[in-house]
């Protein structure tokens, strides 16, 4: 078994390690249908690596249930990653009311037991009558996000809903 | 389905969450074979219910990083089950059992007095059935899970010939000088880590198919020591592949999912083992 391990490891031994820096961040998701603003901590430490580049526009609409909801916790952690990207979505559509009586309007994306969900906040372009809370809705907007009270919000800017 | 995929794995979390799972499937497999030939196949659940309960107190705690936390009070579970299965009081499944749902009722009790987040519903289902978790891990966490899991290989290929003669024949291995109490204290503590690791794939409810299926499976086909466990480990790679990437492509819960191909894969070698 040794011996098969040795060989193993000098043929593989062309691979490199990933030691990037870390940052440590934490998410709280409100999935109340009330409270759909997600907010993330400011990380302690950013370091992004060189990956892969995104695509310049994400379907989320087109992805599956387990995708979606993982691409949107992303999205939460890594912001930077996606700014300025063409997002589409589709999900349940929610509303609250913030402490200074402005509302705010999200599309909710949930996981494939839909037990967990997070909301994608969006800022239409137009004004615009919004159907009842929880119509199925279709929205595609710019991502962007910002900080305010030392924590990151995240929203589709420009918003378009089909 | 090939392009969804492509697109999929373009994807960093999607990449790390392969890597990782396969990297965790690998060390579950390695370690499920001397669980099951030792009697103690579901200590995995027991020990995975020790990690819900510890993750509970992390969460109250308001600590971050739960890591700190869960894997020393599991690695103590883990030592005080298996090596504590030698005592007269409390022996075998009874000590599991009783670890097992004392650690989860607690923990549920804890997350909803103490609770971290507005939705204890839905961070008690992630972390029982492991819907997405493997998908939604930081960097962190995936450095540390390669590590683990690493070591974990390591280990048991370097101390191979010592946990077959403690699996098979504990006395007579300690007969021939063999330190069995430090190797049955080595195993119990990384299974601790395996589990720990593995709550993050399938999620703690699901943890013992990891460690049972392949061993069972590769059991059901060969009879040396060594094939069973290079089938196992090449099942659980398989298998493991084969259902986080349906989970991903379908919309499936991950855990589930994989657990589902297991037991595809279990009725396979079952069919192959009375058909050969």
């Amino acid at each position: 078994m040794k011996k098969l391990f040795m060989i193993l490891l000098l043929l593989l031994s062309a691979c490199s390690a990933n030691s990037s820096a870390v940052s440590s961040e934490e998410e709280k998701v409100f999935t109340d249908v009330q409270n759909v603003v997600t907010v993330t901590e400011a990380p302690a430490e950013t370091a992004v690596p060189e990956e892969t580049p995104l695509p310049e526009k994400i379907d989320l609409s087109s992805m599956s249930a387990t995708i979606c909801y993982s691409t949107v916790f992303d999205m939460l952690v890594d912001p930077q990653k996606y700014e300025g990207m063409q997002i589409k979505v589709r999900g349940p559509l929610a509303a609250r009311t913030d402490a200074e009586g402005k509302d705010h309007y999200a599309c909710i994306v949930q996981d494939a037991t839909a037990c967990c969900a997070q909301g994608l906040e969006f800022v239409l372009s137009e004004a615009k009558e919004l159907p009842e809370l929880g119509t199925e809705i279709t929205i595609e907007g710019t991502f962007t996000s910002f900080t305010e009270n030392n924590a990151i919000y995240i929203l589709l800017k420009d918003a378009v809903m089909n | 389905m090939i392009s969804q995929l492509q697109t999929y794995l373009s994807y960093p979390f999607v990449r790390y969450a392969l890597i990782t799972g396969i990297l965790i499937a690998l060390c579950s497999s390695l370690l499920g074979v001397t669980l099951v030939l030792k009697r103690f196949s579901f200590i995995g659940d027991g020990l995975s219910h020790v990690a819900f309960g510890a993750i509970a107190i992390a969460s109250a705690l308001d600590i971050r990083s739960n890591m700190y936390i869960v894997l020393p009070i599991t690695i103590l579970a883990a030592v005080l089950l298996l090596r504590g299965s030698k005592q007269k009081l409390l022996k075998g499944d009874a000590a599991i059992a009783v670890i097992s749902v004392s650690a989860l009722a607690l923990g549920y009790l804890i997350l909803n007095i103490w609770p971290s987040s507005s939705n204890i519903t839905g961070d008690v289902c992630t972390t029982l059935f492991g819907s997405t978790s493997i998908l939604t891990l930081s960097k962190s966490e995936v450095g540390l899970s390669i590590v683990l899991s690493l070591a974990v290989v390591l280990l048991y290929v370097f101390c191979y010939h010592k946990i077959f003669a403690v699996t098979f024949d504990e006395d007579f291995a300690k007969a021939c000088g063999t330190n069995t109490e430090a190797y049955d204290t080595l195993i119990a503590v990384v299974i601790a880590v395996i589990i720990v690791l593995a709550m993050k794939l399938v999620g703690s409810l699901l943890i013992s198919a990891l460690i049972i299926f392949p061993a069972l499976s590769a059991m059901r086909l060969f009879k040396s020591f060594k094939a069973v466990t290079v089938f196992s480990v090449i099942f659980a790679l398989v298998f493991t592949t084969l259902g986080l990437l349906a989970a991903i492509l379908i919309g499936t819960p991950v855990g589930s999912t994989i657990v589902a191909a297991d037991i595809l894969g279990f009725l396979l070698c079952v069919l192959g083992g009375k058909i050969l």
